[in-house]
């Protein structure tokens, strides 16, 4: 579907990236600050210059020395400062994009439920907070019906209760109106939640390109400000009463905050840090803690000086707890060694 | 009333000069606030010239420029059969000459105001950039629009020395309102004075209100 092979020199900054798009899907392109990830972005909009060829589906949209301009490709950019025009209101902002797109399937009306947004209409965007100006940027982006949605860090700036908010309505938005994606991030927890695939990127150089389980079990974990691992589960039920989700993970109960949003039988991704996750060597009773899953030892490999990292196997899936030193000697754990899993809690973004 | 005549072809000059320094104006402002040339500090310097010589100097040269000697003036003679020097065309060009860094100055800090990262997004949007210079860069300089057109009316209005040189003294042709002024002091009738120059005084004022409103609390600067 998009395939790009792009070069480009800012400085001592150099970008050289292969990456192929196959399905829609959201996927997250990772990497620390500074490794080139907005760069490629603006790339394929066609904002900044760069050397090489992209390929949309049947067109072209970059064969050096040829190039689209930025307003004749069909992308769609969710700029991390949203960038709103100041002298029109949310709704003159929507229009915009409206007037100047081409014939699509992303209805107006959808739009403005999904996001919440038909109160918002005749505001001054300089008057909206952070999480609203979002909400209308996302929206403007998607009423130019894009065929590839493209956002830069959109969770970027906001306080943690806007980032909950635009999160939830950035999972809705990404499976109503299913297209291809790519979504910057340098959060774990994000790309967990949110992406299927991953495009992990360091100092300009795409270094790994699969699913999101995958990737971040490959990845290097002394990398990422949060060591852990994504599962995937299916929902099995909800209990309301308690205000949980129960999600089956090969037999295992694991509980979670309530996710109403989602439907029984319907698969979750979730983040679980590797400092929420406790190692006990016997099944325990009498704790507070909820969720235990037991697994087989896959790994171990000494992070810092006084630290353990520890890969657990829990039926096919993997898991990962940052015990210390002193602990897993004390536990005699070794490769193979059964143990159980207590996962203090459960990160949902 | 002659006076009245001078009036009105003082403002029939400014509105044409104005008009047609908007249209030459705006293209090199923006080329001026976007270009990386290393021909735009120079084409800035020459576009501020007339800010710093004297009107006599530029009325000189362009009576040079004008004479049928000259490319330009024997172009213009060919083509209507008169002269550029003492004829309202005249007058307009040499307006525009000595007006154009109150058009180009405001438009060029206009321009430059409007963040590049708005027109990016316009671009995402599937705007050209000739829709989003109308329909996004425009309305956000309305205010450098309003000033620019202000003060080139304005000072248009306010020329006396150029008018001079190049235009002379012909009723309903060159004579100006500054013109007529500095006739009626020449021949003592400070009555005729004292109303032609409170009305210009009135006028300016006026001008200067509504660019200093249009601009809310900002300092006006020209340079």
């Amino acid at each position: 579907m998009l395939e790009a092979t792009l070069q480009q020199r800012l400085g001592d900054f150099q970008l050289d990236v292969n990456i192929t798009l196959n399905n829609t899907g959201v996927y997250a392109v990772f990497g620390p600050s500074g490794c080139g990830k907005t760069t490629l972005l603006k790339a394929l909009a066609g904002l900044t210059p760069a050397q090489g060829q992209i390929r949309f589906k049947d067109q072209c949209w970059q064969a050096t020395p040829m190039t689209l301009p930025a307003h004749e490709r069909a992308t769609g950019l969710v700029f991390q400062d949203n960038r709103l025009f100041p002298h029109l209101d949310v709704a003159g902002n929507l229009n915009f994009a409206v007037a100047r797109a081409s014939a699509g399937s992303i209805s107006y009306e959808e739009v403005i439920d999904t996001l919440s947004l038909r109160t918002l209409l005749p505001r001054s965007v300089t008057g909206l907070s952070g999480g609203e100006a979002k909400r209308v940027a996302i929206a403007r982006t998607l009423l130019s019906q894009p065929e590839l949605l493209m956002m830069d860090e959109p969770l970027n700036g906001l306080d943690q209760s806007s980032k909950r908010e635009i999160l939830g309505y950035l999972s809705r938005l990404t499976t109503h109106f299913n297209l291809p994606t790519l979504y910057v991030s340098h959060d774990i927890d994000e790309v967990a939640r949110l992406c299927d695939y991953m495009i992990v990127m360091a100092s300009g150089r795409v270094i790994d390109q699969d699913s999101t389980v995958a990737a971040i079990q490959k990845l290097d974990q002394t990398t990422i400000t949060t060591t852990g691992a994504v599962i995937e589960a299916a929902i099995s039920s909800h209990d309301r009463a308690h205000s949980l989700t129960h999600l089956d993970l090969a037999g295992h109960t694991l509980f979670v905050p309530l996710q109403s949003h989602l439907a029984v039988g319907q698969r979750m991704r979730l983040f679980l840090a590797a400092r929420d996750v406790v190692i006990a060597t016997k099944q325990t009773h009498g704790l507070s803690i909820r969720n235990s899953l037991p697994g087989v030892v896959e790994s171990m490999h000494a992070e810092a000086e006084n630290r353990v990292r520890v890969a657990i196997r829990v039926a096919d899936q993997l898991l990962f707890a940052q015990i210390t030193r002193h602990a897993s000697e004390a536990l005699s754990l070794r490769i193979g060694a059964p143990v159980f899993a207590l996962i203090k809690s459960v990160a949902l973004g | 009333m002659t006076e009245l005549t001078a009036v009105w072809l003082t403002l029939q000059l400014a509105a044409t000069t104005t008009l047609l320094l908007l249209l030459l104006g705006t293209p090199l402002a923006w080329w001026l606030a976007h270009s990386r040339s290393r021909a735009r500090p120079i084409v800035e310097a020459i576009t501020s010239m007339p800010l710093v010589l004297p009107p006599t100097v530029i009325g000189f040269y362009l009576l040079l420029l004008f004479s049928p000697n000259n490319p330009l003036g024997d172009f213009w003679f060919t083509l209507t059969g008169s002269t550029l020097a003492f004829s309202f065309s005249g007058l307009v060009l040499a307006s525009m000459l000595y007006s154009l860094p109150f058009m180009v100055q405001p438009l060029v800090n206009a321009f430059a105001a409007v963040d590049v990262r708005l027109r990016e997004a316009a671009a995402t949007l599937g705007a050209t950039p000739g829709d989003t210079f109308r329909n996004l860069v425009l309305p956000l300089s309305k205010r450098g629009f309003v000033t620019a057109c202000v003060l080139t009316f304005a000072h248009t209005i306010g020329e006396f020395g150029i008018v001079l040189m190049v235009g002379g003294n012909i009723p309903g042709e060159t004579r100006v309102i500054s013109i007529a002024i500095y006739e009626q002091v020449e021949t003592l009738n400070y009555t005729q004075a004292h109303i032609l120059s409170g009305g210009l005084l009135v006028l300016a004022f006026a001008s200067l209100c509504t660019v200093y409103v249009a601009n809310g609390r900002s300092v006006l600067r020209l340079n």
